[in-house]
Parts: structure tokens; C-alpha cells; sequence
């Protein structure tokens, strides 16, 4: 669908679609904003990511087949537009300092001490991998099963259990040398 | 801190606490959505087709200035080819820009991320190489182009200043063997200063870029457990 075309959408859907398609996004917690934190550093660059991807997920919507786990459908394009995203800003990035990952910016409660403190290693961590598995190790934290991981990523199972045993060998290595 | 698979464990939980604490964030990214501000949305897309908009405009220019050329001048043969040639370019540019047009409707993002995430590299590659290409041809068009606005000025720079074409294409041919030395070197070591002047002459970065970027995914979708062991 060209631009013309998704502005007539707008157009025509109503208010019903829109808190339809809000009433779903917000069912899943805060996906996007988690996808946004391993791929953008600055809260700027986060804000900036999750409007992107709220963008191509309401360009998708039309043509989400409601059969299948709205889950899944918005990870695709979570992951997709974030992977992009970090492709075209990688020098921007890497001349950018990560701020402290204390998730500063939410207004919410303070996180607990011990939280915080595997939450800022973690992230740091995690944004030390390549984009691809970064996508990988994002779906295993949020607890997905081989079987969706590889529905999501577009791979085999036998693929996907194979490089989350050697991500997580990874992953421990780089939070030890972190701590 | 040590980190067992326990250890790991507990890393996971606490990011899985996390999706009540960015709830708040969240309710401010649909802010957008409640006030109506789906434009704002559009416009973040409009990036994907702007160049090629432009490029579109800039092909059915030079289509314009071809016809004008070979029917303004339909006695003078030099002109007409001339005009012809400007219109190809023209045709080139329009359909260049089209392809990816069309490439960038087709591109689901809903799909699995490794078939997208190909795609989208694919079609990075397609738009440098293309690029490139339109932008050499430079080298000897810009003579066809002067043919015929100076034809329309009442000057015949076949016939009056032939030694401007001789030249011209003598440049236009020495140009375009040192640009394609330059690119050949380049992957040498001991030629890799070249390489620089290559990125910016022709997007060879760029290139690159993209191709890295479709050798990490078919690495990243290869990896079989026999590769592990």
C-alpha cells in the first residue's frame, strides 16, 4: 500500500480501529519500549525508535490476520523496524555514550538495588551483540519458547536451540566480565 | 557478581519486571495515536520514498528534454541520437526508481525478521549499485545535454565545436577506466588508501555496507548445530 493509500486509511478507520489496534499493543506490556532499550541508547533515540515502529505496525495492521497470536505478529515488526533502525544509526551509536541504563526516564517507582544492578548489566550485555542475536537473546528474556523464537526470527528450531546455548554461554561470560 | 545458569535465570526475571515499569512509557508513545496525530506517523515513512520521488521527477525531466530534443531537431541525425540517448537515460532513471518503489511496497514487515531483514539489505545493494550506475553515465551524457540546449540556443556544437565532444569523450572514457582501476585496486592492501576516494566517488561504503549486511544474515541463518560442535 503506497502513502497515498494508508492516508485514505486513516481517513476511513475509525476511532474503534485505532483503540482496537492501541488495546492490543498495550496487552503486551511494554514490548516495544524493551526492544527499544537493547537497540537505542538515549532515551531520545528510544522515543524516536518506538514511534517508528508503532508507525509500520499501524501501516501492518490491515493485514494482521487475527487468527494468528497478535504476539508474534508485533515482535516481527518490533524486531524489523529496530534492526533497521540500528543499521542506518550504527555511527551515530558508536560515537554515543550509553546513558546509566536506571531506566531514569519511566517516572515510575525506583527499581530494587539488586535490580537495577542486573538490569544495567544485562542491557549492556546484550547491546554488545551483534543486532540478529540480539533479537534472539530479547525473545529468550521475555521467556518465548524455541517454536516461537524461531516463527518470529524465520529460522529452524534445531537453529535456534543451537545458538541460544551459544548466547547464553555468551551472555554469561559478558555479564561476568561486566560485574 | 558470579553468573551460573541460576544466575541467569534471575537476569531474566528482573527484565521480565520490567514490562509493568515501561507500562508508563508506553502510555505516552499512544498519546500519538489518541490525539489523532496519525500524520505525524506517515510522514516517518516518507524517507523510504522521497529519493525515489526525486528521482522519478529528475527521469521524466530528462525523457522531457530527449523528445524534445530528437522532434525539435528531426534533421539533423547527431540530434536525434542525441535526444534518444537522453531519453534512454531518462527511461533508466524513471524504471530505477519505480523497482524500488515497488521493492519498498513489497516489504512486509510482519515477516520473519531474517527473510525482511535480507530484503531490506538486498534492496540497499540494488539501490547503490543502480545508483552508481546512473551517476557514471554522467561521465558522456552531459555532452548529449549540451547538444541539444545549445541546439536550442541556435548553436550546433556538432558541427561548430566538434573538438568539445572529442574531448569530452576522451575525458568521459579516461574517467571512467580510472574510476574502475581505482575500484579493482582498492581491494588490495597495499591500494587500500584508495578505497577512500572510492567511497565517496561511488558509494563503494555503502556497498559494502550492504553486503556485509547479507553475508551477517546468511551466517546468522547457516549456523547448524554441526557448526556448533
Amino acid at each position: 500500500m503506497g502513502i497515498a493509500g494508508e492516508e485514505a486509511l486513516d481517513a476511513v478507520t475509525g476511532d474503534a480501529t485505532r483503540e482496537a489496534f492501541v488495546a492490543r499493543v498495550d496487552a503486551h506490556g511494554g514490548l516495544l519500549h524493551k526492544v527499544a532499550r537493547v537497540y537505542a541508547w538515549t532515551a531520545a533515540d528510544r522515543d524516536d525508535l518506538v514511534q517508528d515502529i508503532l508507525a509500520q505496525a499501524w501501516r501492518a495492521f490491515p493485514a494482521y490476520d487475527a487468527t494468528r497470536p497478535f504476539g508474534t505478529w508485533l515482535y516481527r515488526i518490533a524486531l524489523n523496524v529496530a534492526i533497521s533502525w540500528v543499521r542506518r544509526h550504527v555511527p551515530r551509536q558508536r560515537l554515543t555514550v550509553p546513558l546509566d541504563v536506571d531506566l531514569h526516564d519511566t517516572g515510575a517507582a525506583p527499581l530494587e538495588t539488586a535490580d537495577a544492578a542486573r538490569l544495567a548489566a544485562l542491557t549492556a550485555a546484550v547491546r554488545e551483540l551483534p543486532p540478529l542475536d540480539r533479537a534472539l537473546v530479547l525473545l529468550y528474556l521475555d521467556d518465548h519458547g524455541h517454536r516461537e523464537i524461531a516463527a518470529v526470527l524465520g529460522l529452524s528450531e534445531s537453529n535456534v536451540a543451537t545458538k541460544l546455548h551459544r548466547l547464553k554461554r555468551r551472555l554469561r561470560q559478558r555479564l561476568e566480565a561486566h560485574a | 557478581m558470579t553468573t551460573s545458569t541460576s544466575d541467569l535465570e534471575s537476569f531474566k526475571q528482573a527484565w521480565q519486571r520490567l514490562d509493568a515499569r515501561l507500562a508508563a512509557q508506553q502510555a505516552l508513545a499512544f498519546a500519538a495515536f489518541r490525539d489523532r496525530r496519525l500524520h505525524t506517523l506517515r510522514r516517518r515513512l516518507w524517507p523510504l520514498y522521497g529519493g525515489q520521488i526525486l528521482q522519478a521527477l529528475f527521469g521524466i525531466a530528462m525523457i522531457v528534454l530527449g523528445v524534445y530534443g530528437w522532434r525539435r531537431n528531426a534533421d539533423a541525425p547527431h540530434l536525434v541520437a542525441a535526444g534518444l540517448l537522453v531519453q534512454a537515460y531518462g527511461i533508466a532513471a524513471l524504471a530505477s526508481a519505480g523497482h524500488t518503489m515497488q521493492r519498498i511496497r513489497e516489504l512486509d514487515y510482519a515477516a520473519p525478521v531474517v527473510g525482511l531483514q535480507r530484503q531490506l539489505a538486498a534492496l540497499r545493494a540494488w539501490h547503490v549499485r543502480s545508483g552508481v550506475w546512473l551517476a557514471q553515465a554522467w561521465w558522456f551524457l552531459w555532452m548529449p545535454c549540451v547538444m541539444i540546449v545549445a541546439a536550442a540556443l541556435g548553436v550546433d556544437v556538432w558541427r561548430q565545436a566538434p573538438r568539445v565532444l572529442v574531448m569530452g569523450t576522451a575525458i568521459g572514457v579516461a574517467g571512467v577506466l580510472v574510476t574502475e582501476a581505482a575500484a579493482r585496486l582498492s581491494h588490495r592492501p597495499r591500494w587500500r588508501w584508495l578505497a577512500v576516494l572510492n567511497d565517496d566517488a561511488m558509494a563503494g561504503a555503502s556497498l559494502r555496507r550492504a553486503q556485509a549486511v547479507l553475508d551477517e544474515i546468511a551466517r546468522f541463518e547457516d549456523e547448524t548445530p554441526a557448526a556448533e560442535a
